[in-house]
């Protein structure tokens, strides 16, 4: 395998677990999602 | 204060500098910056689970950061002086080892995806590491005894041989003067070749010793003392003086160089002797 390619493949992996994984994080923590959860369910109920 | 005819000088290139900045290794410091916003949401929301999740990776994927960067230093620094010294940790496999645990704790209790899915996060992560850092240089193997030297005796000598030459290029660095700079470096490269020799063959150490012992701090010294003195004075004379010493230790270094790689037993007291006595005739010694 060539140095570029591994090196490319490398990268495409740590920005595919790392970077996806402290994302999602993130939105989970998103208090904006919480919010329009409960607009959601409001919605719905009415 | 650097004065303005210091900027007009030329500087010279020094690839160390270059490998100082390089920006390998930095992608870690950047790739966990979205667990800041989440550690701020998690603080927003009053969710203590959250924040510790968040923070605690964050940390940690900046001690990962922080051993990938100082094990590629160290990678380089030994690539560059086979005497450079080694770690005592594999920095790297440790950076993939934490940022693989990171990973899989923040896809598991922060992104709340299952175990196996974590697991996945952190093989991938894992994987990722190796390909693009590799791990470490395996350890240097021992020296073997030789000539009455044991081998830590051997390692040890080199070592100082190996700072005196890093204190022969710091002094260069305060030369202005584009020639002698040239020159001190050939002198630096040629002692770093002299050195990686002896490493390979330890039965060198005999006949290298007045080298390492004499010849190498000589060549310090007169640089170092150049090095002071042309700051405050600038004298033709000295320069030149200067001049015929390093062109002579550059000869003398070669040449050991070249008596190295042929095994040929000659012995170089005389030259060496011939050195001393020009540089003490040059009033550097």
């Amino acid at each position: 395998m060539s140095q570029i390619l591994r090196y490319f493949l490398g990268f495409i992996l740590l920005l595919a677990t790392v970077g996806l994984a402290t994302c999602q994080s993130m939105v989970k923590a998103d208090p904006v999602r919480d919010i329009e959860d409960a607009l959601a369910v409001t919605v719905n109920k009415s | 204060m650097t004065s303005f005819s210091d900027y007009r000088k030329p500087k010279r290139f020094d690839a160390s500098k270059l490998q100082q900045y390089s920006p390998r290794g930095l992608l870690l410091y950047f790739l966990p910056m979205a667990l800041v916003p989440a550690t701020v949401f998690a603080l927003g929301k009053g969710n203590l689970w959250a924040i510790l999740v968040n923070a605690s990776g964050f940390a940690l994927y900046m001690l990962a950061a922080w051993c990938l960067r100082t094990g590629l230093k160290a990678e380089s620094a030994r690539i560059q002086s086979p005497i450079a010294r080694v770690p005592k940790w594999p920095l790297k496999k440790l950076a993939a080892i934490i940022t693989a645990v990171t990973t899989g704790m923040i896809a598991w209790l922060g992104a709340r995806h299952t175990l196996p899915v974590a697991l996945l996060f952190a093989g991938g992560a894992f994987l990722g590491m190796y390909l693009s850092y590799g791990f470490d240089l395996r350890p240097r193997k021992k020296l073997a005894d030789a000539q009455g030297y044991s081998g830590d005796e051997i390692l040890r000598m080199l070592t100082e041989s190996s700072q005196t030459i890093r204190g022969i290029e710091q002094a260069n660095k305060k030369i202005r003067n584009v020639e002698l700079n040239q020159r001190i470096e050939n002198i630096c490269a040629i002692a770093d070749r002299i050195l990686a020799e002896i490493e390979s063959d330890p039965r060198d150490i005999r006949r290298a010793r007045k080298f390492l012992n004499v010849y190498l701090d000589g060549a310090r010294q007169v640089t170092e003392g150049y090095a002071r003195t042309h700051q405050q004075t600038q004298s033709e004379q000295l320069e030149q003086n200067f001049r015929n010493v390093l062109e002579t230790i550059e000869s003398v270094f070669q040449e050991q160089h070249q008596k190295l790689l042929e095994e040929d037993a000659f012995d170089l007291d005389v030259k060496i002797e011939v050195l001393t006595t020009q540089l003490k005739r040059e009033g550097i010694l």
